[in-house]
C-alpha cells in the first residue's frame, strides 16, 4: 500500500510514454493524407497565394482601364463639373483638365474599391496622382494609384503584406474640348437671361417644367447641335415648391454621356402659373405632356401626353420615339393582346419547335399595325411564325409597330427562340471541335457510311442533350446526311477532308436548310 | 559497478523505450497494411506548389483575349444564379454573349488536365466560379461554399477580383481545380478500408470502378504490382 503511495515509478512514466508514443505513431502512419498539412502553413506558400492575389488584381485594374476606359469615363457625368463661366477656352481649358484629373480620381477610388475583401485577402485601394491632359478630340489620363494586399499570415516574420504604387498611361477618344466648351457656355448664358416665374407648384411638376424650357433653349443652340444632349434639372425645395422660399435649380448639363456641367440657376420670380394643362388644346402649337406644355422629347419618353390642339385629357396618348426618329405624342394602346394558335400569349418569349405543325400569331386591339423581324418589316395579318418565307428560323425578337396619324411606332416585342437555330449553333460548335477522322484506307462506301454515322451520332448526342431540358426538342425534323465524298474506290487520308452534307426537313418533307461541314482526315 | 551498466535505471528505460519503439512502428505499418494497403507516397513538395499555381496560371490564360475577359467581366455582373454543366451553361448564355473562345480555351484546359467535360459554372452573388474536374452532382449536393482540398479531390483556387461601378461588390472570378491527380480509376488508392475506388468521387469512369487483387500481370494496371490491390474500370 506504501509502494503504491510513492507514485509512479521511473519506468512506469517510460511506459505511458511509449504507449503514448506508439499512439501516435499508429496514428501517423495509419493517415492517408496526401498533403501534409505543414505545407498550407508554409510562410512562402502563404506568401506566394498573396502574391498571385496581388498579381490578378493588378492585371484587372490595367485591363478595366485599357479596354474599358470609355466605359469608365461615363461614370464621369455622376460627378458634374461646377460651370464657372469661364471668360475663354484657354482658362476653361487649364482648369477643366485639372478638375476632370480630380473627378476620374475619385471615379477610380470608387470603381477599383468596389472589390475590397476576397478569400481572406484585403484590398485597399488609393488614387495618388492623376494627370488629364485633351488634344486633338482625344483624352489622355495619366494615373499612380496606391495597392495594399494584406492577408493574416502565421509567423513573426512572414510578410503579410503587400503594398506599392503602380502608374498606368491610358487614352480614348474623347469630345472636341473647344466644341464642348462653346456650347455649355452658350447654354448656361442663355439660361442665365431668362427669368422662371410661378407660384407655387409640385417638385415634381416644377422640374419637369424648367427641363422642358430649358431644353427649348438647349435645341435652339447651334454650337450644341453637334452633341447627344441630357438635361436634368434638381429644385432644393421640398414636395411643393413656392416662388417666396425657392432657392435654386441644379441644372445639369451632359452630353454624349462623357461630360457633365452643373450650374445654379436662380432666377426664379414669383408671378403667373407655369404653363399647366389638361388637353392638347391649352398649349397653343405645343403637346400637353404630364400638364405641361411642351414637346415629346427624349426627356419626355414614356410620359402621358395630349397632342396639340386635341381636346382629348392626358391617359390616351403618350410621348413616343417613331420609326423614323421623331419624338411624337401618339395614341396609347392599353388593350392590345397577343395569341398563338387561338391560345392567349401570356409571356414575351417564345420557344417554337417548327418540326411540326404551324405557330398563328394573332393581334388584337390593335387598329392598324405591322411587325419586324430582326429589323426586317414583315406585313401585317395573320402570320405563321413557322413560315421561313417570313421568318428565318433564326433566334430574334418581332417587334410590333403601331400606327397613329401615320407614324409607326414599336410598342412591345417578344423574343423568339427556334429549336432548329438553337440546334444549327450547336452543331456548327461540334462539328467545328471535332478531331480528325482517322483511318489508314478504307473502301469509298464503307468511308462513307461510317462518316454518315458518326454525324448521326453527334446529333443523337445533341438530341439528347438538349432533351433533357426540353423533352420535344426538334421533334418532327428529320435529317438525311450524305457523305457524297467519293463514287467508287479505295480512299486514303491523302486527300485531306471530306464535305459532309446534313440536309434538315420538317415533318412536311419540306427542305429547311443544307447544313456543309468540312472532316478532316488523318492518318491513324 | 557490480552488474554494469545495465544496472542503471535510466539505460534500461532506453532500452525498453527504444524496443517498445520497434515493436509499435511494426504493429503500425501492420495495422496500417491490413486497413489501407501500401504505404501512400506523400507529394512533394514541388507537385504541391504546381497543384497550387496551376489555378492561377489558368486563370491568366482563360481571360487573356480580350472577348473572354469582357465576357466573364459581363456574366459575372448578371444576377441571376445557378450551377450549369458546360453544355447548359452554353445553352444559357450563348444566345446573349458570344461564348465560342471562352469554352474553347476551357476546353484545351479540359484536355490537358485531362478532364473532358467536367466544367461546371457557378454564379453566385460575388461573380463567376468555373470548376475544373469536381462533378457537378459534387458541387449540386454539397454546395460550393469550399472546394475540398482533401484526398481524392484535392482542390485548389484562385480569384481574380473585379471591378465595377455598379452596386454591386466584392466581385470575383474563381477557377478552381480538382482531382488533377485522379484521371482514371487507377489512380484511386485500393485497399481495404478504403471506399473511393468504389465510389468514384471523381467521376473519372462512366461505367464506374472496383477493386481486385492482382494474382498475375494480364491487366495492364496490374503490371509490377503482383500480390496488390489495385482499382480498375468495371
Amino acid at each position: 500500500m506504501r509502494g503504491k503511495m510513492k507514485g509512479l515509478s521511473l519506468a512506469g512514466i517510460a511506459m505511458i510514454a511509449i504507449i503514448m508514443f506508439s499512439g501516435i505513431l499508429v496514428l501517423l502512419i495509419a493517415s492517408s493524407g496526401f498533403t501534409p498539412i505543414y505545407y498550407h502553413s508554409l510562410p512562402e506558400i502563404d506568401y506566394i497565394d498573396l502574391l498571385s492575389s496581388y498579381l490578378h488584381a493588378k492585371t484587372n485594374i490595367e485591363r478595366t482601364l485599357e479596354e474599358n476606359f470609355e466605359n469608365f469615363i461615363s461614370t464621369i457625368t455622376k460627378y458634374p463639373i461646377e460651370w464657372e463661366n469661364w471668360d475663354s477656352y484657354e482658362l476653361f481649358e487649364k482648369d477643366f483638365e485639372e478638375e476632370f484629373a480630380r473627378k476620374l480620381k475619385k471615379v477610380g477610388e470608387e470603381y477599383f474599391g468596389s472589390t475590397y475583401n476576397i478569400d481572406f485577402v484585403n484590398i485597399k485601394f488609393e488614387s495618388v496622382e492623376s494627370e488629364v491632359n485633351c488634344e486633338d478630340s482625344k483624352i489622355f489620363w495619366n494615373y499612380t494609384y496606391r495597392i495594399i494586399l494584406q492577408k493574416k499570415l502565421a509567423g513573426v516574420n512572414v510578410m503579410d503584406e503587400i503594398d506599392t504604387k503602380n502608374n498606368i498611361s491610358v487614352e480614348a477618344d474623347y469630345l472636341n474640348l473647344e466644341e464642348v466648351y462653346n456650347c455649355a457656355r452658350k447654354f448656361f448664358e442663355n439660361i442665365a437671361e431668362k427669368n422662371f416665374s410661378f407660384t407655387k407648384e409640385s417638385k415634381y411638376n416644377l422640374e419637369f417644367a424648367l427641363t422642358e424650357n430649358f431644353r427649348e433653349i438647349l435645341e435652339e443652340i447651334e454650337e450644341c447641335k453637334s452633341f447627344t444632349k441630357k438635361l436634368d434639372v434638381k429644385v432644393s425645395c421640398p414636395e411643393e415648391c413656392s416662388c417666396d422660399s425657392i432657392n435654386y435649380g441644379n441644372v445639369t448639363l451632359i452630353l454624349e454621356d462623357k461630360i457633365a456641367f452643373s450650374w445654379k440657376y436662380k432666377n426664379f420670380v414669383c408671378g403667373e402659373k407655369i404653363n399647366s394643362c389638361n388637353t392638347g388644346s391649352d398649349c397653343d402649337g405645343k403637346d400637353c405632356i404630364s400638364h405641361i406644355c411642351s414637346f415629346c422629347s427624349l426627356n419626355s419618353l414614356g410620359k402621358a401626353c395630349s397632342p396639340s390642339g386635341s381636346s382629348e385629357e392626358l391617359g390616351t396618348h403618350v410621348c413616343y420615339l417613331t420609326d423614323s426618329g421623331l419624338y411624337k405624342c401618339l395614341r396609347y394602346f392599353r388593350n392590345v393582346e397577343y395569341s398563338l394558335n387561338e391560345k392567349h400569349l401570356l409571356s414575351k418569349k417564345i420557344d417554337l419547335n417548327c418540326g411540326k405543325g404551324k405557330y398563328k400569331f394573332k393581334i388584337s386591339g390593335l387598329p392598324s399595325y405591322y411587325l419586324k423581324y430582326n429589323g426586317i418589316k414583315i406585313n401585317p395579318g395573320e402570320l405563321d411564325l413557322c413560315d421561313f418565307s417570313k421568318i428565318p428560323r433564326v433566334n430574334g425578337k418581332l417587334e410590333i409597330y403601331a400606327i397613329d396619324n401615320s407614324y409607326g411606332y414599336k410598342i412591345d416585342e417578344i423574343e423568339i427562340n427556334f429549336d432548329l437555330s438553337d440546334f444549327i449553333e450547336e452543331l456548327n460548335r461540334r462539328m467545328s471541335n471535332l478531331e480528325p477522322y482517322r483511318f489508314s484506307s478504307m473502301e469509298c462506301d464503307e468511308l462513307k457510311n461510317s462518316l454518315s454515322s458518326m454525324l448521326t451520332n453527334v446529333i443523337n448526342q445533341i438530341l439528347t442533350d438538349f432533351r433533357k431540358d426540353k423533352a420535344d426538342f426538334m421533334e418532327g425534323y428529320k435529317f438525311n446526311i450524305n457523305a457524297n465524298i467519293c463514287s467508287s474506290g479505295t480512299i486514303t487520308p491523302s486527300k485531306k477532308y471530306g464535305i459532309v452534307e446534313v440536309e434538315i426537313k420538317d415533318d412536311s418533307d419540306r427542305v429547311i436548310t443544307n447544313l456543309f461541314y468540312e472532316v478532316e482526315f488523318s492518318y491513324s | 559497478m557490480k552488474g554494469g551498466i545495465f544496472e542503471w535505471p535510466i539505460i534500461n528505460s532506453i532500452l525498453v523505450f527504444v524496443l517498445v519503439t520497434i515493436v509499435a512502428i511494426s504493429i503500425a505499418f501492420y495495422i496500417r497494411s491490413i486497413t489501407i494497403g501500401q504505404p501512400v507516397e506523400i507529394r512533394t513538395y514541388s507537385e504541391y506548389r504546381w497543384m497550387n499555381y496551376f489555378p492561377s496560371a489558368a486563370l491568366f490564360y482563360l481571360s487573356y483575349p480580350e472577348e473572354n475577359w469582357k465576357v466573364l467581366n459581363e456574366i459575372a455582373l448578371l444576377s441571376e444564379h445557378g450551377i450549369w454543366s458546360k453544355s447548359e451553361f452554353v445553352n444559357k448564355f450563348g444566345k446573349r454573349y458570344e461564348l465560342s473562345t471562352l469554352i474553347e480555351y476551357i476546353e484545351k484546359l479540359e484536355r490537358k488536365l485531362e478532364k473532358e467535360d467536367k466544367t461546371v459554372f457557378i454564379k453566385d452573388k460575388n461573380g463567376l466560379i468555373i470548376s475544373i474536374g469536381l462533378p457537378k452532382k459534387y458541387v449540386e449536393t454539397c454546395g460550393y461554399a469550399s472546394f475540398p482540398e482533401e484526398y481524392p479531390y484535392a482542390c485548389y483556387s484562385q480569384n481574380m477580383p473585379l471591378f465595377s461601378n455598379t452596386s454591386k461588390k466584392n466581385l470575383r472570378i474563381k477557377l478552381v481545380t480538382c482531382c488533377q491527380d485522379i484521371v482514371s480509376c487507377s489512380d484511386y488508392i485500393a485497399g481495404p478500408g478504403r471506399s473511393e475506388c468504389e465510389e468514384d468521387p471523381c467521376s473519372v469512369s462512366a461505367k464506374g470502378c472496383k477493386e481486385i487483387y492482382c494474382g498475375n500481370e494480364k491487366i495492364e494496371e496490374c503490371k509490377g504490382r503482383i500480390g496488390e490491390l489495385v482499382c480498375v474500370e468495371k
